[in-house]
C-alpha cells in the first residue's frame, strides 16, 4: 500500500497526470495519478489515506520546490493537473463522507484588479492540500467577500492583488469582515503586498507565495 | 505632436527562446510538451493580437527640485530615481502600446477548457508581445529624434521605481481619449491587459542605458537583466 501512495505523490510531484500524458518525458508510457488512484481505491485503500499520503503530499513538494524556485509555473500546473484529474474519482466519496475537506477557503483577485494568474495558483494548490475552494474570480466587491463568508462560516479569505492602487481595497474588506466576523482568518498576497502593509490594514496573515498560504491555513486546520 | 502606430505581426514576432526565459528555462533545458505548447501557441497568436501603439510629444520642464516634471502644465512626479534619468529631457514622449484583448480572450478560453498550461503560456506570450512591440516604437522615436539631432531615454513607466501608478491618470490626458482603444480604470488599471505606458525623455543630453536594472529593487522581476 505504502508503495502505491508513494508512487501517487511522485506523479503528483512531478506532474504525471496519466498513462497518455507524455510529461515528465522520463516517465513517458507509465501510469499517472488518474490510473494509480483509481488501481488505489481498487485494492481497499480509504480514499482518506490517498489524499492524505498520496495526492496531498505530492502537491506539497512541489509548492516547496516553487518556493524555492527549483520548479517553474508550468511545472506547477502540471502538478495540479495531476491532482485534480486523480481527485475525479476521490471526489464522489466526498459525497458518502469518506473523506472529508479539511475546511473551506474563499479567494478572490481584489476590486479595480484583474490579474488572475498569482491568484490561480494559490487557488490551485490549497485545493490540491485537500481545502473546499470557492473561488470568486477577479475584480471582487468587498461586499462579495463578505457574503462569501457568510454563506461559509469558519472559512479561510484569501486577498490577491498586483498594484498599489488596488492593494488599498484590502483594507476594505478586512474591516468589512472583521466588522461582522471578527474570528474570520484573512490572508493577502500579491507582488507589491508586505509583512508592514498586512499589519497596517489589520489582516491575519502576508504570505509571499502560495505555499505559504498553504501552510498558514494547514496550521490552523491541525 | 501625435503618432500612432499599427504593427504588423511578423515585424514584432514572438519566438520560443523570448518565452522560454519569460517561464524560467533559459539554459535550454525546457522539456518538450511545452516547447511544443509554445510553438502551437506562436502558430496561432498572430489571429489573436492587435498591436498598436504611440505616442504624443510635450514640452518638459523640471520644477525647482528636480523631482517633479511638468508636461504640457501638468506636474508629474516620478521618484527621484526616474526624475534624475530624465532630467535632461528637453521633451516628454508619453506612450501607450497594447495588442488588444484578443490574447487574454484566448487565454481564458483555454483556462474555461480547465487547460490552465496553454492559458498561461498565452498569456506569458501576450506580455513578451506587448513589450516588442514597444520596442519597435521606441525604435522608431530614437531614428526620428536623431534627424532632429536629438536622443532619447529608456523608457519609465508608472508603476515601476516608485513611481506611482496612479499617476497614469494624467500621463493619459497627454494622449487623445481612447487612443489606440486604451481606456483606464478609476485604479489606474489599463484595458486591454496587455498594454504598457510611460514616458521616454528627449533631448540633446539625455542617453539610453543599457542596464537600468539596477535602479529597481525586484530582484526576482522576470525582465531582470541577469
Ligand atoms: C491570498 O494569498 C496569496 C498568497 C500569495 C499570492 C497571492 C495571494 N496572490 C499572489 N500571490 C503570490 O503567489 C503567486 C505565485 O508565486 C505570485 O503571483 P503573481 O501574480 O505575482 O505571479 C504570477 C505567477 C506571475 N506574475 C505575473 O504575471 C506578473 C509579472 C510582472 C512582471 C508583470 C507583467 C508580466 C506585466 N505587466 Co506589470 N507586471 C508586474 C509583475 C512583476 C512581478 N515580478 O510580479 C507588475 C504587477 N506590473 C506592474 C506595473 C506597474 C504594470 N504592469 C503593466 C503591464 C504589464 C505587462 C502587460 C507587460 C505584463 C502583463 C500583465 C498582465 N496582467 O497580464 C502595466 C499595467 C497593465 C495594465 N493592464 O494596467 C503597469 C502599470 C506598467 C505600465 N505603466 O505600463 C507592477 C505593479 C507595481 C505597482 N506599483 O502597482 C509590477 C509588480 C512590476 C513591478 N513594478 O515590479 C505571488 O505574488
Amino acid at each position: 500500500m505504502e508503495s502505491l501512495l508513494n508512487e501517487i505523490a511522485h506523479c503528483v510531484e512531478f506532474g504525471k497526470i496519466d498513462l497518455k500524458s507524455p510529461y515528465p518525458p522520463d516517465m513517458k508510457g507509465k501510469e499517472g495519478a488518474a490510473e494509480l488512484t483509481k488501481k488505489a481505491l481498487d485494492e481497499g485503500i480509504p480514499a482518506k489515506d490517498i489524499l492524505e499520503k498520496g495526492l496531498i503530499v505530492g502537491m506539497a513538494k512541489i509548492g516547496i520546490k516553487f518556493r524555492a524556485n527549483e520548479v517553474f509555473v508550468p511545472q506547477v500546473l502540471m502538478s495540479a493537473k495531476a491532482m485534480s484529474t486523480a481527485m475525479e474519482h476521490i471526489k464522489p466519496l466526498f459525497i458518502t463522507g469518506a473523506v472529508k475537506a479539511k475546511g473551506t477557503f474563499i479567494i478572490g483577485t481584489v476590486a479595480g484588479d484583474l490579474h488572475d494568474i498569482g491568484k490561480n495558483l494559490v487557488s490551485m494548490m490549497i485545493e490540491g492540500n485537500g481545502w473546499n475552494v470557492v473561488d470568486l474570480g477577479v475584480d471582487v466587491k468587498p461586499e462579495k467577500f463578505l457574503e462569501a463568508v457568510k454563506e461559509n462560516p469558519n472559512s479561510y479569505v484569501g486577498l490577491s492583488a498586483l498594484l498599489t492602487t488596488t492593494m488599498v481595497q484590502m483594507e476594505k474588506i478586512v474591516s468589512l469582515i472583521k466588522e461582522d466576523h471578527p474570528e474570520t482568518k484573512i490572508l493577502i498576497g500579491g507582488a507589491p503586498v508586505n509583512e508592514n502593509f498586512k499589519n497596517k490594514i489589520g489582516a491575519d496573515f502576508y504570505a509571499p507565495d502560495p505555499q505559504g498560504a498553504v501552510e498558514y491555513i494547514n496550521a490552523g486546520a491541525a | 505632436m501625435i503618432e500612432k502606430y499599427n504593427i504588423e505581426y511578423e515585424k514584432v514576432v514572438v519566438r520560443l527562446s523570448d518565452l522560454e526565459r519569460f517561464i524560467g528555462y533559459s539554459g535550454g533545458d525546457i522539456p518538450d510538451l511545452f516547447k511544443d505548447i509554445i510553438n502551437e501557441i506562436l502558430a496561432d497568436i498572430e489571429n489573436h493580437v492587435n498591436p498598436t501603439g504611440g505616442y504624443s510629444i510635450n514640452e518638459a520642464s523640471f520644477t525647482s527640485n528636480k523631482n517633479e516634471i511638468v508636461a504640457d502644465k501638468l506636474i508629474f512626479t516620478p521618484s527621484q530615481l526616474i526624475t534624475a534619468r530624465l532630467k535632461k529631457s528637453e521633451k516628454i514622449a508619453a506612450f501607450v502600446c497594447t495588442i488588444g484583448k484578443g490574447i487574454t480572450e484566448w487565454a481564458n478560453e483555454f483556462l474555461k477548457k480547465g487547460d490552465t498550461l496553454h492559458s498561461y503560456i498565452c498569456d506569458v506570450a501576450g506580455s513578451v508581445l506587448v513589450e516588442k512591440t514597444m520596442d519597435i516604437i521606441h525604435a522608431d522615436l530614437k531614428l526620428k529624434m536623431a534627424d532632429q539631432d536629438l536622443r532619447i531615454t529608456n523608457r519609465y513607466s508608472p508603476g515601476y521605481c516608485d513611481w506611482s501608478v496612479a499617476e497614469q491618470q494624467k500621463l493619459f490626458k497627454l494622449l487623445p481619449e481612447n487612443f489606440c482603444g486604451i481606456t483606464l480604470t478609476e485604479t489606474s488599471l489599463m484595458n486591454p491587459i496587455k498594454s504598457i505606458s510611460g514616458f521616454i525623455g528627449i533631448g540633446k543630453g539625455v542617453k539610453f542605458s543599457k542596464h537600468d536594472c539596477e535602479l529597481c529593487n525586484m530582484e526576482n522581476c522576470v525582465y531582470r537583466n541577469k
